[in-house]
């Protein structure tokens, strides 16, 4: 399976779980090529297909 | 799909709402560091969106291509932040994907991430080829930007001449890379158009 079945693999299981919309922050990349980027995208979102994740913590920024 | 007048304007006008919603809502809401803790609040509370802010467990933002991403399930929200960022990172992340909650628009959506990803990655200006998601991320950007360092604020440090970038990222807590680009003379003049209201 190449770096695009597996994020299209991804996309189905993020739409059978009822996702819409996804939206991305992307770094600035320089000179990676498209399937570098589409790995580490799919790798990010498997993680949160696996529940690899935790809540954030609430920011400490509250206005002085 | 082109960045457009109105798609900037709409995005202006919705970040100076949430400004004014913050106003009226967060206390001390006049210092130069606007709160995140509270932006998020106020989606909740005053606005009834249904936000789950998450962080990834072993995937690391240094050196990714991506540092966080947004999930719309149509009436509730996932943010997920990939680990091992910095406060002000944290904080902009967050802020740009709520943006995304804010500005959710049914002509952005996709879940074309293939697409998404290969139209970002193309090395072309926005103006020439972009497609709606791209647009959508660029003005969620744009928005974040304007409610953590708004506009009439870089306009002055600008006028003001020989900025001092590390010191304007520690007073607004924000990443020191985009107040940079944010201060670049051409941008900050190419947005005047769409802040009349605001001088």
């Amino acid at each position: 399976m190449n770096a695009r079945e597996r994020l299209l693999a991804v996309q189905a299981a993020l739409e059978a779980r009822g996702v819409k919309d996804v939206k991305f922050f992307f770094s600035v990349m320089s000179e990676k090529p498209l399937s570098q980027v589409v790995t580490e995208v799919t790798q990010a979102l498997q993680a949160f297909l696996d529940d690899q994740v935790q809540p954030l913590p609430a920011f400490d920024d509250l206005p002085a | 799909m082109l960045l457009n007048t109105p798609d900037i304007r709409y995005c202006l006008e919705k970040a100076e709402e949430i400004s004014e919603i913050y106003r009226m809502h967060v206390l001390n809401s006049g210092a130069t560091r606007r709160s995140i803790r509270e932006f998020l609040r106020m989606c909740t509370e005053y606005l009834g969106k249904k936000i789950e802010l998450k962080e990834l467990l072993n995937v690391q933002a240094q050196d990714n291509s991506i540092r966080g991403y947004y999930l719309s399930f149509g009436d509730r929200y996932e943010i997920c932040l990939l680990a091992g960022m910095n406060f002000c990172w944290r904080r902009f992340v967050a802020c740009k994907e709520l943006f995304h909650v804010i500005l959710d628009d049914e002509r952005y959506r996709t879940t074309d991430i293939y697409n998404h990803v290969e139209e970002v990655i193309a090395k072309f200006p926005v103006a020439v080829m972009a497609g709606s998601a791209v647009v959508s991320e660029a003005l969620a950007e744009i928005a974040a930007m304007e409610f953590l360092f708004p506009y009439p604020d870089r306009r002055r440090i600008l006028t003001a001449g020989s900025p001092d970038y590390l010191a304007i990222a520690q007073r607004y807590k924000i990443p020191q890379a985009l107040v940079e680009e944010y201060l670049v003379d051409s941008f900050v003049k190419g947005l005047e158009p769409y802040m009349v209201k605001k001088q």
